[in-house]
């Protein structure tokens, strides 16, 4: 696995002048649904979302290298706190998605310590039960979840009397919150930290040699990745105001692996490039009516075949040869 | 030169046994390196040489004790060991390729608490190997062989080891860059790390080393100061004995 060469001395230019670009792309198609208004508005609402979703995926999955397929059993954990706690008792919703997000980061905690001992395709296949057991609680307790109905009536996110109930306002909110995580993301990558999660990717071995305490590292890594995760599903349930198991079934694990790997799983913007990508694309393709679903299937194809480190590690098709290592 | 028995050994190993699957792969070894020498073990390929290094560091279980400076450390993880100070430059070098050497280096100095500490560290690694200063912001996989190995050495010096590990830093090296990291090997030692080094490039090695350990099938053969080994001959002999 490639990462992004981010070699450069000065830490304020870490990354490099095509991610950068990259994101101002995505930037100028922010504003441009902003401005456009309508049902994209909706779309990038969740490219959003998804984007939060994913840089905690990118953690587990892109710098430390372990395999997940589990992660939406945390954003189940996150949404149905915050519809429960709002709809049934009331909350506050900030309130109520940081409890969320308290009881995720519990549970990624309790779930992880055993099950991070399995390595490879064990390991995913114990994340995908992990998956399937919630969505299967989310859908038989119906005392706690109400089934198959889900929860309607979810409240947007706001403080006491100041409500985000504007579609417009709403989308920039959570392109501020994606920022957030973009930027926690960033930071924790070039620290002590990050570097060791990445050690780990590298070669377990190597890393233990130099004296990083791989299970533990792997079980932070886990636990961050479970935080985003609940944070993107509370934030789903606020913004959409319905929740039902479907919305955290296994189809979200396929999409956001989808969006991952076409914006560069282990990159730093990979994760973020790829939500957006991988939300607006479909919509491209409407006009082609029931071959949408076709067209965006050749697409993804195509990037992957030419892009196989995804969007974001693309740049190093441009660098010249030998300055920063092969792409 | 030889380790006296009343100096405690910086490492010491007994009887330790490895097995991959049924294969028994090193056999009842025994060996030490006392502070400040320079130790290495020649042996023919297969012989157990880099599974020895890997049940010392505990990359692999084994049976037997290891003790450094005396402690039992047997029972220690690999992780737990690199903080006592054993670093172990691995066959292949283990470089983190998609990083850069100033990530790789940072890695190694993971250890060490303080960014004077690290920085300290990383002065000390480029007076040794200057090239890793011109190269600081190139990803470690797009380095020459030579420049490759001089990272990895420099990645283990940047923890300030009290032992110093190395599994076949020649390997794949032309010989004069072979020569120049094994004598800056040398180097270290002469300012008082311990040493243990595996290499295939035997006369190299016993110039620099005071003791060497023949292993053969996964047994440590012989043990014996490196001024007794005249020729090739000699050597051969202890080979296939």
């Amino acid at each position: 696995m490639t990462l992004l060469a981010i070699t450069s001395p000065r830490p304020a230019a870490r990354v490099d002048r095509f991610s950068i670009g990259l994101l101002a792309a995505g930037a100028l198609l922010f504003v441009g649904v902003l401005i456009y208004g309508g049902y994209l508005l909706t779309v990038m609402q969740l490219a959003m979302i998804y984007g939060i979703f994913c840089l905690g995926l990118n953690f587990f999955m892109g710098y430390t290298g372990q395999a997940s397929f589990g992660q939406n059993a945390f954003a189940c954990i996150g949404g149905y706190g915050s519809a429960i706690l709002c709809v049934q008792y009331n909350w506050e919703p900030v309130l109520a998605l940081l409890a969320s997000m308290g009881v995720a980061g519990l549970a990624a905690l309790l779930i992880g310590y055993p099950t991070l001992r399995l390595r490879g395709h064990y390991l995913a296949m114990a994340t995908f039960a992990l998956g399937l057991i919630t969505y299967d609680i989310s859908v038989q307790w119906t005392g706690l979840t109400q089934g198959y109905m889900g929860y309607a009536g979810i409240p947007p996110l706001g403080i006491g009397s100041l409500t985000v109930e504007d579609e417009r306002l709403k989308l920039v909110c959570l392109g501020g919150l994606l920022l957030v995580g973009f930027w926690i993301s960033q930071r924790l990558r070039h620290s002590r930290f990050g570097r060791g999660l990445r050690a780990i990717a590298g070669s377990e071995n190597g890393a233990a040699a130099l004296g990083i305490r791989i299970p533990r590292f792997k079980l932070i890594a886990f636990v961050i990745a479970g935080l985003y995760a609940s944070a993107a599903g509370s934030l789903f349930a606020h913004t959409v105001g319905f929740i039902s198991p479907e919305v955290f079934g296994p189809q979200m694990v396929i999409v956001t692996f989808t969006m991952l790997y076409v914006g560069g799983v282990g990159t730093l913007i990979g994760p973020v490039v790829g939500a957006i990508v991988a939300s607006l694309l479909p919509e491209i393709f409407r006009s082609t009516g029931r071959f949408q679903d076709i067209a965006y299937a050749l697409v993804l194809l195509l990037m992957l075949i030419y892009a196989p480190m995804g969007l974001s590690a693309l740049g190093g098709l441009f660098r010249p040869r030998g300055t920063k290592g092969e792409a | 030169m030889t380790a006296t028995a009343d100096i405690t050994p910086l490492i010491a190993v007994r009887d330790l046994t490895a097995r991959y699957g049924h294969i028994e792969a090193l056999r009842s070894a025994a060996l030490h390196v006392a502070p400040g020498e320079f130790v290495t073990i020649l042996g023919p390929n297969g012989a157990g040489k880099t599974t020895l290094l890997r049940a010392i560091t505990r990359l692999i279980a084994s049976t037997g004790q290891v003790l450094f400076n005396g402690r039992d450390v047997t029972r220690l993880r690999t992780h737990e060991l690199a903080s006592l100070g054993v670093i172990m430059v691995q066959e292949g070098r283990g470089l983190f390729g998609d990083m850069s050497v100033r990530e790789n280096l940072q890695l190694g100095a993971y250890k060490l608490s303080g960014q004077a500490d690290n920085a300290r560290q990383l002065d000390k690694v480029f007076a040794l190997f200057p090239r890793l200063r011109e190269r600081i912001d190139q990803t470690a996989s797009s380095m020459s062989g030579g420049e490759q190995q001089m990272l990895a050495v420099g990645r283990a010096l940047m923890a300030d080891p009290k032992l110093l590990i190395l599994d076949e830093p020649s390997l794949g090296l032309a010989p004069r860059v072979a020569a120049e990291i094994l004598s800056t090997l040398g180097a270290l030692n002469k300012e008082g790390l311990g040493i243990l080094l595996v290499e295939q490039k035997a006369p190299l090695a016993l110039k620099l080393a005071q003791r060497v350990y023949i292993l053969a099938s996964g047994s440590v053969r012989a043990e014996l100061p490196t001024q007794e080994i005249e020729s090739h001959h000699d050597l051969a002999r202890y080979y296939f004995a």
